[in-house]
């Protein structure tokens, strides 16, 4: 069981935050200082996320109308709102340490784009738009938008990115951007919560929630090697777990997958 | 008849519902959240059991 629309709504006000209030001194003033294959996998890791959340907070757009019932598409807007948030903490992140020039964000974010991995551009910059488009124009359910963002953009592939860099961070470097990703973690758990909620509500059928554990595997390389082998596995294992723990498929096919991939 | 205790995670909004408990997780149906391994973790985000309190079905 998932919870309904008036508790996230409730939990999205009570987890709000402020970008721009994260002190972000001292990750400035140590970030050329790291080791040089350290400062490279954690660049992929934050510019992917400044694209990422760039492309999640538009394109969550058509949600709203999509959504019908006014409690689901309130949340939906409190989720853009985070999105939004995200988007400026890994901005102010590209323009303190990646190197992105200062002035207008589309700037920066053209800097930034050519500093993440094809595969991740693909999947945020194509088929996300295709996705809410399709839905926007009426040629896509709300669910088959939901398994994307929800489950596969945020589930697998962000979770996956996110996973790395608090790794990659756990010896106290960089505080603030750690602080900052811990945050943004905190809100994406919601996130999926609520689009497991959506597909609960829209009835999804086998066939194509089948279609998410396969994507998933698909999309968990899109980081390249940025995300190490350990994080993928553990990430596609929470996939599979929370699609089987809300019966959106069965137990022991959720198991025979894991047996085959671990 | 006694009420179902009602379980939801705090930061993913999953429900843990004895009656159905969490089969993939190892954990029967049947089983009340409060015997439920301390290293049981949310099968939504991974959360752990101290993420978890207790609601009302009303309230969800």
């Amino acid at each position: 069981m998932i919870a309904g629309p008036r508790y996230f709504a409730a939990l999205a006000a009570r987890l709000r935050w402020d970008a721009d209030t994260l002190d972000l001194t001292a990750d400035a003033e140590s970030w050329s200082a790291l080791d040089p294959a350290r400062r490279s996998r954690l660049t992929v890791l934050l510019a992917g996320f400044c694209i990422a959340e760039s492309r999640v907070a538009d394109e969550l757009a058509p949600f709203e109308p999509a959504a019908k019932d006014p409690a689901m598409a309130a949340v939906f807007a409190a989720q853009r709102a985070d999105e939004r948030r995200h988007y400026r903490l890994f901005d102010r992140i590209a323009a303190l340490m990646l190197g992105a020039p200062p002035g207008d964000p589309g700037s920066r974010r053209r800097f930034v784009r050519a500093l993440v991995p094809p595969p991740l551009l693909d999947l945020f910059e194509r088929r996300l738009p295709e996705t809410a488009s399709a839905l926007s124009g009426g040629r896509a359910e709300l669910v088959d938008a939901v398994a994307l963002y929800h489950l596969i953009l945020e589930g697998v592939v962000l979770s996956a990115g996110q996973h790395a860099l608090l790794a990659e961070l756990g010896d106290g470097a960089l505080p603030g951007v750690r602080r900052g990703v811990e945050l943004v973690e905190r809100d994406e758990r919601w996130h999926v919560g609520f689009g497991l909620r959506c597909m609960l509500a829209r009835d999804p059928g086998s066939a194509s929630v089948l279609t998410l554990l396969e994507e998933g595997q698909a999309a968990i390389g899109a980081w390249g090697p940025a995300v190490s082998a350990e994080i993928r596995s553990r990430v596609l294992a929470q996939h599979r777990r929370r699609l089987a723990a809300i019966g959106l498929i069965p137990e022991a096919r959720a198991h025979a997958t894991v047996g085959r991939s671990g | 008849m006694a009420e179902t205790q009602l379980w939801i995670c705090e930061l993913c909004g999953y429900v843990y519902d004895p009656a159905e408990g969490d089969p993939d997780g190892d954990v029967k149906a049947g089983m009340k959240f409060e015997d439920i391994p301390d290293d049981w973790t949310c099968p939504v985000c991974g959360a752990n059991k101290d993420d978890f309190s207790q609601q009302d079905e009303a309230s969800l």
